[in-house]
């Protein structure tokens, strides 16, 4: 069995295999033609991704809307099948196993949604929504059944007032913490997070950031934690992956994605997301990324950021981004992958995204 | 004829039209009332709300679900008139009270004087219109083309100032051929084509993705700079209002908490709600340190908690009849800067607060 990594020491040294291994993993989704023709153009969700989840640490995986985050997600917990790849969980490859054999994989492997609205069965109360996975792997037996709902319920800070509720009578907090109950009944060893705190408010989201990081703690659970927002992925993660256009482009600690970002998308990315401190305004040197984000169905060739990225009209548009594919690589033994031909250049094109806080600030307008 | 006591020392001083710093006070909301009658009972959607806004200068209007922070301005804009809500207070621009004046009087100023930008572009825009028609169409609405292909030629001025290609082309385009941001661009080229005093933006980017987030906050930048409009930017993202906005209203259950500079708001929030929000939101630098929420669940605008709506989930309430008790309304509490918490001074140092004299002087 896999050691455990403590929450926060991704850097310790690893244990020999991954929970949860992802290798050249590829999604396609077919674009329906209509009723009488058929259409060979296909969205290319995700293009070929690889990814380790280890013993107890959080993935995050950040990215824009259409990047594929989710739908690595969904192909994780096989709500879709993929095209292509393999889904390594506990030294079987999941990827085409058909609904029996995944039922044993699911037990290990649960997924909260981002809608605590639309993913609770609005006909049954709380105790219900979070008995079914048990009653589904038959472990809810007499006598224990009531105890485990209750026991995951004050995990989550459920009282047992709660029991006899309907999710209508919950607020949008109340709602994500059962989702994430149900996803504990079964003592999964990894949670499958896909933007979970992104339809709450921020003083709610803080209280359900809290929680997860708490239930890491004590139960030492993995978490694939999938959202778009840059500083709840930050707060999260041990570990980062950047997605764009259904490819990883980097990949590293926490620190080194944030501190030291080594991808063009990446730094743009970092530079525009708002910082809630008004002392860095004007400091901060932002990256406006020209264009929208291309369609997954005609993805560009060689590097699928080239069409945007303001690293390469600075080297002068070199072709290579162009006609070859960047290999998401490790080029300096670092543990930082980075899928760009020209990454030695990225570091002194701009300067750091977020510099050291200045002291206090004298502010202008109470003078 | 506002049937509501007033609420005490409010939004400052009500007739001044300038600031201590001269800026001009384009708009002034005084003790602005919204309840909706619903079968569950009245929702105080906005309680007794009092703030100005000057010339040119972007004020967040920050508050989470329910906060009453996009209500006020739909109130203002006579825009909630055929529904169950009862309005009461003013809202006073160009020394009219807004809520007064007839469908035929607001009209010049609905998308002329102030011009709203929505949230969700594909619900504003006309599916069966071209983009550049809509823009045509709310530019000779109020007069300021003498033909069509004035409009026409304004219509493509302005597109390209908000940043889209071959803006000729895409004026013929139908609000379904442009991508998200586009749309919003669309938008904003249309709030900004009568030259607005006001231009409101209501989570005018909360669907879009950060990188093209970034291009229409900068687009809306450059559509201020332009109009020299006031930008009311009303949003849930404190990081938002942190990189835009000059001064904040803090709102909570539809009751302003505070008022303020945006950087000493951030510096040194002034209600104990503004504390517990910045508390609650994950900082970009350093070491993540574990956040401090808010305990407890928002309120309900239909059954309100006494005394201050904060303070079943304010720690600083703990043990104080005061609290629970008396209602507290906005006080200034240092140079145009107002609190709504009976405690204020505890958050703030006397240093800071000191000179109140000099936000009475005209």
């Amino acid at each position: 069995m896999a050691e455990p990594t403590p929450n926060g020491g991704a850097s310790a040294a690893p244990a020999s295999e991954p929970l949860l291994r992802i290798e050249d993993l590829v999604v396609h989704y077919g674009l329906g033609g209509g009723p009488f023709k058929r259409s060979d153009r296909r969205i290319r969700a995700v293009e070929g991704v690889s990814l380790s989840l280890w013993a107890g640490e959080t993935l995050g995986l950040v990215g824009e809307s259409g990047c594929g985050k989710s739908t690595i997600a969904r192909a994780v917990v096989r709500l879709l099948e993929p095209n292509a790849g393999r889904i390594i969980v506990g030294g079987v490859d999941i990827a085409h196993l058909n609904r029996k054999a995944m039922r044993p994989v699911r037990r290990e492997l649960q997924m909260v949604f981002q809608d605590p609205y639309g993913s609770l069965n609005p006909r049954l109360p709380i105790s219900e929504i979070i008995a079914e996975p048990l009653k589904i792997h038959g472990q809810y037996k007499k006598g224990t059944g009531r105890a485990r709902v209750e026991e995951v319920m004050s995990l989550v800070g459920l009282t047992s007032e709660y029991t006899k509720r309907y999710p209508h009578q919950l607020s949008g907090g109340q709602r994500q913490r059962v989702g994430i109950a149900r996803s504990l009944a079964l003592n999964p060893k990894i949670l499958i997070l896909d933007e979970p705190v992104s339809a709450l408010d921020v003083s709610i989201q803080a209280q359900v950031i809290n929680l997860l990081e708490d239930i890491q703690a004590r139960l030492g659970i993995s978490f694939l934690f999938i959202a778009h927002n840059l500083s709840v992925v930050r707060q999260i993660s041990d570990r980062v992956a950047v997605m764009y256009l259904g490819h990883v482009m980097e990949l590293g600690s926490r620190s080194q994605v944030y501190a030291q970002p080594a991808h063009p998308y990446t730094r743009a990315l970092l530079s525009a997301a708002p910082v809630a401190d008004p002392s860095v305004k004007g400091a901060r040197q932002r990256i406006i990324l020209k264009g929208d984000v291309p369609s997954p169905a005609d993805p560009p060739s060689g590097c699928v950021f080239h069409t945007r990225c303001w690293l390469r009209e600075q080297l002068d548009n070199p072709d290579r981004c162009v006609t070859e594919v960047p290999v998401l690589s490790d080029a300096a033994g670092t543990g930082q992958s980075v899928a760009c031909h020209f990454t030695e250049h990225t570091g002194q094109a701009i300067r750091p995204v977020v510099p050291a806080r200045s002291p206090l600030p004298t502010t202008a307008a109470a003078q | 004829m506002t049937g509501i006591p007033g609420p005490g020392p409010g939004a400052g001083a009500p007739e001044e039209a300038t600031r201590a710093d001269g800026a001009q006070k384009v708009l002034e909301i005084a003790d602005l009332t919204v309840d909706f009658v619903t079968e569950e009972g009245i929702v105080h959607a906005v309680d007794h709300v009092s703030y100005d806004v000057y010339a040119a200068e972007t004020l967040g209007v920050v508050g989470e679900s329910g906060s009453g922070k996009s209500v006020t301005w739909l109130a203002a804009m006579g825009l909630l008139r055929r529904t169950s809500a009862k309005v009461t207070g003013s809202v006073m621009m160009g020394g009219r009270n807004l809520l007064e004046l007839s469908d035929k009087d607001l009209r010049p100023i609905r998308g002329s004087d102030v011009a709203m930008i929505f949230q969700d572009p594909n619900t504003s825009l006309n599916p069966v219109m071209t983009v550049g028609d809509q823009i045509d169409e709310t530019i000779r609405a109020h007069g300021r083309a003498s033909d069509g292909s004035a409009a026409r030629t304004r219509t493509i001025e302005l597109l390209d100032l908000v940043g889209i290609p071959d803006a000729k082309a895409r004026c013929r385009q139908y609000p379904h051929e442009f991508s998200g941001g586009m749309r919003q661009r669309a938008m904003i080229a249309m709030a900004i084509a009568n030259d607005p005093k006001i231009l409101v933006a209501d989570e005018a980017t909360t669907a879009l993705d950060v990188t093209i987030q970034a291009q229409v906050l900068e687009i809306l930048e450059i559509a201020r700079q332009e109009t020299h409009a006031a930008t009311i930017l009303i949003t849930h993202d404190l990081g938002l209002v942190a990189e835009l906005a000059n001064r904040i209203v803090v709102m909570y259950a539809g009751r302003v908490a505070e008022i303020g500079y945006c950087e000493e708001i951030f510096r040194m929030p002034a209600h104990p709600y503004t504390e517990g929000l910045m508390g609650s939101i994950p900082v970009m630098g350093g070491e993540p340190r574990r956040l401090q929420p808010i305990p407890g669940q928002p309120p309900s605008l239909i059954h309100v908690p006494s005394g201050c709506a904060f303070h079943p989930r304010c720690a600083r309430s703990a043990g104080r009849s005061a609290c629970s008790e008396q209602r507290p309304f906005p006080v200034p509490v240092g140079p145009d800067r107002e609190s709504a918490c009976h405690f204020w001074s505890e958050l703030i140092p006397a240093s800071s607060a000191a000179p109140l004299s000099s936000t009475t002087d005209g």
